[in-house]
């Protein structure tokens, strides 16, 4: 594969994103600065936008206009498995997770941007997650709802990506998971990845975010630090 | 007991058989989620390239390799590259009709390039008799029984302990999520489709070899229908239990031919070729049925427009009129023959009925049934035999069991998801042409249909009978357009929009494809017992089961949602026949292409479209609504609007 | 029991009546993933239910599960004294349970008459041969002036019914085409069509705009005057507010609180439902009915 591995924890340039699904636009406009090596709270009501844009990022979906920068690389054009290969981790909204997979095949698959071995890969994530090790030989499908979300994370914890998209880790879990979770987020920021999250619990969120935005309807309304934003946050989710 | 294990041995082999096919099935589904029709075509492909390298004196293991390692991966890469790419996660009948249109377009291929029949047979890679428990086997049902095992185990293997295989089963699942952890999904779609053929290629030239019979087109196409029953016992996911369930059913087909099938002689017909087939079916009752789920994709098809009740009366006197002129030409009777033209005439209104059975079927309820031909030949069957022949009786009979045995046969299938109910239906069609219809007491070589005779009125010339075809074939035109206007229009295409709303507004989704199926069996029994009528015999042949498949084709690349396409292709598919009987299946794959990028059909491109007079129903009574006022609920259905606020 | 403080002029007269569904201790799980833990709520004749939580807190769900769409692994499902278990989904329909999708479920190559007139004609059996040839269109075209009477009157009912959602002049437009927003109208009379006791609305509001939704909210309340039961799935909490006479908070599988629209808007447990709980602690615990 051409092109050099993204340098560690690069900043997230979005400049003047629109994108859609078909003739609806969904993303009027996104100007948008992630910094280096920060946790990037995206926060906002149901459909405001947020995972489009993440997608965006990720390269799921083309902009029809703008364009996104992953330090100085252009994301536009470039294939989802390049972008992975190239250090851009993304766990997607629902389970990340092959359900008809083991645990154990899952880990298998994470070997092909992980650069290093099997052994390796189980290692580093049963060490992380103990729950999971009891459960290698297990179809994913038939994990919990946490213990699927840990698997998917792990993808982040053995290829050391250089930026991590997080869509809506907390959706239809308990908070103690949630909490462990989000840990795990943190000491993952800590090792050096631009870290982007889209959550829709402020408070979860904004616990282990640096830097935080409010999107509504398809455009950002508010930007600041995680105090500044969790006031926002509020009035725009509970009108009340 | 020495006997016991010559059948068990001899049935091991028959499995292996059985098995080395179906595996390459479970692979292609693995890998790409499309069960490839085509998998015996390209096996049969195969082995003729090979036939063409041997006879110009490549060694056999040099030729070998060339066919299976080098030009069927060539092969497969090239299909992905064409096809299948675009059928990644369509859970529709395009994947379904796409490898069908491929098994079409392989076959013609064969047909022009090969002929039916090579006449030759190929000989083995290794020669010799090998003596176990006692019984004689040839050295290549060794090779084949070998190779079966070792290829279960491989794929097994590759699967489950390697990061590529494991990769492969993800793709179908989830293409996305595999590109996210550094995959490439379209990488893994094109080695799956080499893989498949690849294996295709190795069952073709082996299962070649072993035949005692000449190289037969059809035969090595077909050959492979026989592992259906044994991938589906794998749910088409599972190698072990495909490989297992090909071993069963071979074991079962050679113990029932032994002992069983020598007691039954004289009862009924011979069943053990179609022992496969049944157990198909059965395989196929035994899935669970699919769970109804709102999935929130909304079809966006643009359906062509539908004709009101005077169009299409009009339409229907200027048919009759050019029906009546086309008869003038005609002379003679049924049973001194008829001309070329008659012949066409006579085929055109006949399949036109099975075609509008299709457009009820496939494009109103979007159920694919490859099994009209079956209900045609029944319905013929009926007409010669059941009312003492030519009798108007029969074709009410034709019509009435067919619709009869298509209800019992959708009742426990209709449960099932599309591609598992095609199958049930491919299932029934190739029991019936295999294993009912050749026996001398249903249809045989020949059956003598008679010809309908009322009081004062006789069907026996060439011209009555055309206009009576005529005559039945443009009401069944107006009763299936009228259906689409109607209720039972409106629902069947409901049902294939959403069958999760379907449920909840209250209508019974069973009900409702069962009811539609027996209508459409009903249709091609009826059109069964007309062409008989107009042919005067009647043979297994007529009711071929490929050609019953590359009818449907036919009917899907002119246009199935509309009665003009089932005409058109009736018309196209009587003049190929007659004229370039190895140009149809050609004609029929290459439009099946088309369909990739116009799902109307030909008749759903552009200009043509318009020149199709069926619309959407022209509306009459408009009521004035108060818009605005946001309430209005209805209180009583019958009733009247209690407009409140 | 509307709340004694709220605005007299939108609550309807008669808000609370009998129960019409009652769900008692329903869990759903999917693979080792619980959707639903323990629910338990009921839903009264004329009054609007409002059910609200976060995403994949398994409110739809839920309403596949009233609807027929999911079995539920424990737990009973009761429509009007009736248990409904093992029961398909078109004869919940046929009892009076109608639904909407919050991902939507259109007859997508029907017109929206069309899709209304399905709902219309859900009750004519393939038997009875008087109505179903009164639905024939040669009814109107061709033979005389009973049937045709008998299938303007089907029409001119669905026309209504789309001019009641505000769809007038929309009649003759494939709902696939549809605008989401006109769609979920579209969703809305067929259900209606139905003469539900039952409804079943899966954010009705998400794709509307302001006016669409007020007067959506308008429709609900005269909906539930004429004396439905109303359970409505829905984000935009102001509409919500405005109907609803009752509110059940749904997280992670079961119900977290219950009660007034204001004394919902009052309780912590929904903030913390809403925004997570603060810096990743433990949450109060749920349960209050």
């Amino acid at each position: 594969m051409s092109g050099q591995r993204l340098p560690a924890a690069p900043p997230i340039t979005v400049d003047g994103v629109r994108a859609g699904y078909g003739r609806i636009e969904v993303l009027h406009g996104i100007d948008l600065q992630v910094p280096a090596g920060s946790i990037f709270a995206l926060l906002g009501p149901n459909g405001a936008g947020k995972s489009t844009l993440l997608k965006v990022i990720g390269g799921h979906v083309r902009a029809t206009a703008g364009e996104v920068h992953l330090g100085d690389l252009p994301v536009g054009g470039r294939s989802v498995e390049h972008l992975a290969r190239l250090g851009l981790c993304t766990v997607p909204e629902g389970r990340g997770v092959f359900p008809n997979l083991t645990v154990r095949e899952n880990l298998r698959i994470w070997t092909y941007s992980a650069r290093i071995p099997l052994g390796e890969v189980e290692e580093r994530t049963y060490t992380a997650f103990h729950r999971l090790a009891d459960r290698r030989q297990q179809a994913a499908g038939t994990l919990s709802g946490g213990e699927q979300q840990m698997l998917a994370l792990s993808r982040a914890l053995v290829s050391d990506p250089s930026v991590l998209l997080v869509d809506e880790l907390s959706m239809g879990l308990a908070p103690l998971v949630v909490a462990e979770l989000y840990e795990m987020v943190g000491e993952l920021a800590a090792r050096g990845m631009t870290v982007l999250l889209v959550e829709q619990f402020v408070t979860t969120a904004l616990a282990v975010a640096t830097r935080a935005a409010i999107m509504t309807n398809g455009r950002i309304t508010a930007e600041g630090s995680p105090s500044e934003m969790a006031e926002a946050a509020l009035s725009a989710y509970l009108a009340s | 007991m020495s006997q016991f294990l010559e059948f068990t041995v001899l049935g091991l082999i028959l499995g292996s058989v059985y098995a080395i096919s179906a595996t390459g099935l479970v692979v292609t589904y693995t890998t790409s989620g499309v069960f490839n029709f085509a998998h015996g075509a390209v096996g049969m492909i195969a082995a003729y390239g090979y036939w063409e390298l041997v006879t110009h004196h490549v060694p056999g293991a040099l030729a070998m390799v060339l066919v299976v390692l080098v030009a069927a991966p060539v092969f497969g890469v090239f299909i992905e590259w064409l096809l299948m790419r675009r059928l990644l996660g369509d859970t529709g009948e395009r994947p379904v009709m796409v490898t069908l249109g491929l098994l079409a377009i392989l076959i013609g291929l064969a047909l022009v390039l090969f002929g039916e029949n090579r006449g030759d047979t190929l000989s083995p890679l290794v020669n010799g008799t090998i003596r176990i428990l006692g019984v004689g086997v040839t050295a290549q049902d060794l090779v084949i029984a070998g190779s079966a095992a070792a290829i279960a185990a491989a794929l097994r293997v590759l699967f489950h302990s390697f990061r590529l295989g494991v990769a492969l089963r993800a793709v179908v699942d989830d293409p996305e999520l595999l590109a996210t952890a550094g995959a490439s999904p379209v990488a893994m779609s094109r080695t799956g489709w080499v893989l498949g053929s690849v294996l295709a290629a190795l069952a073709g030239v082996l299962l070649a070899q072993q035949q005692q019979t000449s190289l037969d087109t059809y035969t090595l196409a077909l050959l492979v229908v026989s592992g259906f029953a044994a991938a589906v016992f794998g749910r088409l996911r599972s190698v072990p239990l495909t490989y297992a369930g090909g071993l069963v059913l071979g074991l079962a087909v050679v113990y029932f031919g032994s002992y069983a099938q020598p007691h039954l002689g004289t009862l009924g017909p011979d069943l053990s070729a179609a022992l496969p087939m049944i157990f198909l079916f059965a395989a196929l009752i035994a899935l669970p049925s699919v769970r109804l789920r709102a999935v929130g994709r909304l079809s966006t098809l643009r359906p062509p427009r539908v004709a009101t009740g005077w169009e299409s009366l009009i339409a229907a006197g200027a048919f009759c009129l050019v029906a009546l002129a086309c008869s003038m030409t005609l002379t003679g009777t049924v049973a001194g023959g008829t001309s070329s033209f008659g012949v066409i005439l006579d085929h055109t209104m006949a399949y036109g009925i099975v075609g509008l059975s299709l457009v009820l079927l496939v494009g109103y309820a979007g159920q694919v049934s490859l099994c009209q031909f079956a209900f045609m030949g029944i319905g013929a069957f009926l007409m010669g035999k059941v009312a003492g022949g030519g009798s108007l009786l029969g074709l009410l009979l034709a019509a009435v069991v067919c619709a009869a045995l298509g209800a019992l046969i959708a009742l426990p299938t209709v449960r099932l998801r599309g591609l598992y109910f095609t199958l049930a239906t491919f299932a029934f069609a190739d029991a019936a042409y295999t294993g009912i219809f050749p026996d001398t007491r249903v249809l045989g070589q020949g059956l003598n249909v008679g010809q309908i005779v009322l009081p004062g009125l006789s069907f026996g010339s060439n011209r009555a009978v055309f206009l009576l075809l005529a005559a039945a074939f443009v009401l069944t035109a107006l009763l299936v357009l009228a259906i689409r206007r109607s209720l039972l229009g409106r629902r069947l295409v409901a049902l294939q929009d959403s069958p999760a709303a379907y449920a909840t507004v209250g209508l019974n989704a069973a009900f409702t494809k069962v009811a539609v199926f027996a209508i459409a069996a009903g249709l091609a029994g009826l059109a069964g017992a007309l062409y008989g009528t107009a042919a005067g015999t009647v043979g297994t042949s007529d009711f071929d089961i490929f050609t019953g498949v590359v009818f449907v084709l036919f009917v899907v690349v002119w246009s199935v949602r509309t009665v003009s396409g089932a005409f058109l292709a009736a018309l196209s598919f009587a003049v190929l026949t007659h004229v370039w009987t190895n140009g149809v299946g050609l004609f029929a794959g290459a439009g099946i292409v088309l369909v990739g990028w116009t799902p109307n059909g030909i008749l759903g491109i552009g200009p043509l479209a318009r020149l199709v007079p069926e619309r959407w129903i022209g509306r009459r009574h408009r009521a004035t609504g108060d818009a605005g006022s946001l309430v209005g609920v209805v209180d009583g259905r019958e009733g009247e609007i209690r407009a409140a606020g | 029991m509307p709340p004694a403080d709220a605005p007299a002029a939108e609550r309807p007269a008669h808000a609370a009546g009998r129960p019409v569904l009652e769900v008692r201790g329903v869990a759903v799980h999917f693979g080792g993933v619980s959707a639903l833990t323990d629910v338990s709520l009921s839903v009264a004749a004329g009054s609007v239910t409002g059910l609200i939580g976060p995403n994949g807190a398994g409110k739809t769900t839920l309403f596949n599960v009233v609807s027929g769409l999911q079995a539920p692994n424990s737990g009973t499902v009761t429509f009007e004294g009736r248990d409904l278990a093992r029961m398909p989904p078109h004869r919940r329909a046929r009892l009076g349970i109608a639904r909407t999708f919050q991902r939507l479920e259109l007859f997508g190559t029907l017109t929206a008459e069309d899709n209304v007139r399905v709902g219309l004609e859900s009750s004519i059996r393939w038997w009875q041969w008087r109505r179903l040839r009164a639905s024939f269109p040669w009814a109107h075209d061709v033979s005389g002036d009973g049937a045709r009477a008998a299938g303007s009157r089907v029409v001119s009912l669905a026309d209504r019914l789309l001019a009641g959602v505000g769809l007038a002049g929309h009649e003759d437009q494939q709902s696939s085409a549809m605008p989401t927003g006109n769609a979920r109208m579209v969703e809305l009379a067929r259900a209606l069509a139905m003469q539900p006791k039952l409804l079943l609305l899966d954010e009705p509001g998400s794709g509307l705009d302001e006016h669409e939704s007020e007067a959506l909210g308008t429709l609900l309340l005269q909906l539930a005057a004429d004396g439905m039961a109303v359970l409505l799935v829905e984000h935009d909490m102001e509409l919500v507010m405005r109907v609803c006479d009752r509110v059940h908070v749904l997280d992670f599988g079961h119900v977290v609180a219950s009660g007034s629209p204001d004394e919902i808007r009052a309780d912590p447990r929904v903030q913390t439902a809403y925004l997570g709980a603060p810096s990743g602690g433990a949450r109060p615990p749920g349960g209050g009915r």
